[in-house]
């Protein structure tokens, strides 16, 4: 008789509501294949039950785990402030990578605005090199302390996970402090870079004042037809190292965040 | 509308196989269990025997080969990531041999962590943490870190952690494993206290003796099998024989 009530409560449900996340429906459904399992057998009554008052059924309400982006952005300052030698280690290598790329690209540009366009095809080849190879140096070193700063941190991944952590929440909390390290790191490096090569040309080259204006107009120049110039752009710069830190961070949190708990936990580095 | 099942955990022949090259380890091999509300139940056996793959089974963070696992009457392997996840964080706690907790964070974030996961509200974490930190004696430690804590101290956190969301089950992997014999015996008290105060049932995966005393009922595992069940009474009479 149960069954049957089951059975037709859950007909009078059309086909699943779109998968969004717990639906009462999709409940009823799981529910409904554990009941035609054992429907021979004497657990029904006690399924029947299951259908009405399990815990699991609460989930479609109130219930069910959470981790709020705010949540996981004060988690994630918290651990690189607690972390800050860690953080610092992995921000050198951003600041350092974005600077000589910023450097670079500055001095060219200052060299090529104020002494003509003329020699530019030469110019811009030499430069082209030295920033890939500068981005290059940049995004290894990132790579690099991204991978270490997530597989040490695996045993807490494993802890996180039995407290409650979906796989999701992992790959929010490594990704927003690799967003802020990213940030950062290529804010100070991008400034640095930039400072330093205004004031090196500031000293070398005749026209401090000039130079000053030049290398400050980087600063606004969007040119999206030019790569080369549009790198050239400090803000530019700062987004690059956001998107590399971000990149670099992807592939090990995924890992770690893929990991069964048993998996994580046992990890020893 | 909750109902007060008479069984918070069952297992049915329930076998976890590990494949190492040409061997099958048979890890846990057809275990049926029914583990009873706020019992106070040890699974002694050998290293080897079983008890942290039983662990792992139980406390949903492994699946198994073969068999079910019911907490709460729910088949746990029906169950999708998001719910699993919430098994994890409402219905059971977990207390291992190594402590575990995050070395960042002080004894009362570490409290408050799991209830984070529960959407329970800052300011009532905040007390809940204090609450059941106090209850078990470190009311005064709240900002130490874990490095600053004894293995003691340290069990003592985590087994505020795994309590304070009241879950059904507390699993406990070798809980005094890494303590002497003193801060040991204290732990297990500890455990014993809270088991009749929160009628919440604690399962040890253990191997130390002095957990006989205190337990309701004792499973003894062997090559992945149950030996043999006994109460303590039972295990009592052998004794004086």
């Amino acid at each position: 008789m149960t069954v049957l009530l089951a059975i037709k409560y859950i007909k009078t449900i059309k086909a699943p509501t779109p998968k969004t996340s717990k639906t009462v429906s999709s409940m009823l459904t799981k529910s409904f294949t554990l009941i035609t399992e054992k429907a021979a057998g004497v657990k029904v009554n006690k399924l029947y039950l299951r259908l009405e008052t399990s815990w699991w059924y609460g989930l479609s309400g109130e219930e069910g785990v959470k981790f709020p982006l705010s949540e996981a952005f004060s988690f994630s300052l918290e651990s690189i402030k607690r972390r800050f030698g860690r953080a610092l280690v992995t921000m050198a290598s951003i600041v350092l990578g974005i600077s000589f790329l910023t450097f670079l690209l500055t001095t060219g540009r200052i060299v090529s605005i104020l002494y003509g366009e003329g020699s530019g095809v030469a110019v811009q080849f030499y430069q082209l090199w030295m920033a890939v190879i500068a981005l290059l140096i940049c995004s290894v070193g990132i790579v690099n302390s991204m991978l270490m700063s997530v597989t040490e941190r695996y045993k807490e991944i494993g802890t996180m996970k039995c407290l409650g952590a979906m796989n999701t929440h992992v790959l929010e909390i490594f990704l927003i402090e690799a967003l802020l390290l990213g940030l950062i790191g290529g804010g100070i490096g991008a400034v640095a870079g930039w400072a330093i090569a205004t004031v090196w040309q500031a000293f070398t080259q005749a026209s401090p004042v000039n130079i000053f204006m030049v290398s400050a107009s980087l600063w606004t120049e969007f040119n999206a037809s030019n790569p080369l110039l549009l790198l050239a752009n400090p803000l530019i710069d700062i987004a690059l190292s956001v998107i590399i830190a971000l990149l670099a961070a992807l592939a090990p949190a995924y890992i770690a965040a893929k990991l069964s708990p048993t998996e994580a936990l046992r990890y020893e580095v | 509308m909750t109902l007060r099942y008479e069984y918070a955990v069952e297992t049915e022949d329930l076998a976890k196989y590990y494949v190492m090259g040409p061997v099958t380890v048979r890890a846990l091999d057809g275990v049926s269990v029914k583990i009873r509300r706020s019992e106070y139940l040890s699974i002694m056996g050998p290293s080897g025997s079983g008890k942290t793959t039983f662990f792992n089974m139980v406390g949903g963070l492994d699946r198994p080969t073969r068999g079910k696992v019911f907490i709460d009457e729910v088949d746990i392997a029906s169950l999708d990531a998001y719910e699993l996840a919430w098994l994890r964080a409402k219905k059971i706690g977990y207390i291992f041999q190594t402590f575990n907790l995050i070395p960042v964070l002080t004894a009362l974030e570490n409290v408050t962590l799991p209830m984070v996961f529960t959407g329970v509200e800052r300011e009532e974490r905040l007390r809940r943490a204090r609450e059941m930190l106090t209850r078990v004696g470190l009311g005064e430690r709240l900002d130490h870190k874990p490095g600053e804590l004894s293995g003691g101290q340290q069990q003592r956190v985590a087994i505020a952690r795994a309590l304070v969301n009241d879950p059904v089950i507390v699993l406990a992997d070798e809980p005094t494993g890494n303590l002497d014999l003193h801060t040991g015996l204290e732990i297990i008290n500890l455990l014993k206290t809270l088991n009749t105060e929160k009628k919440v049932t604690i399962i040890n995966a253990t191997h130390d003796l002095k957990m006989i005393d205190v337990s309701d009922r004792i499973f003894w595992l062997r090559d992945g099998k149950i030996e043999r069940i006994e109460t303590r009474a039972e295990v009592a009479v052998k004794e004086v024989e």
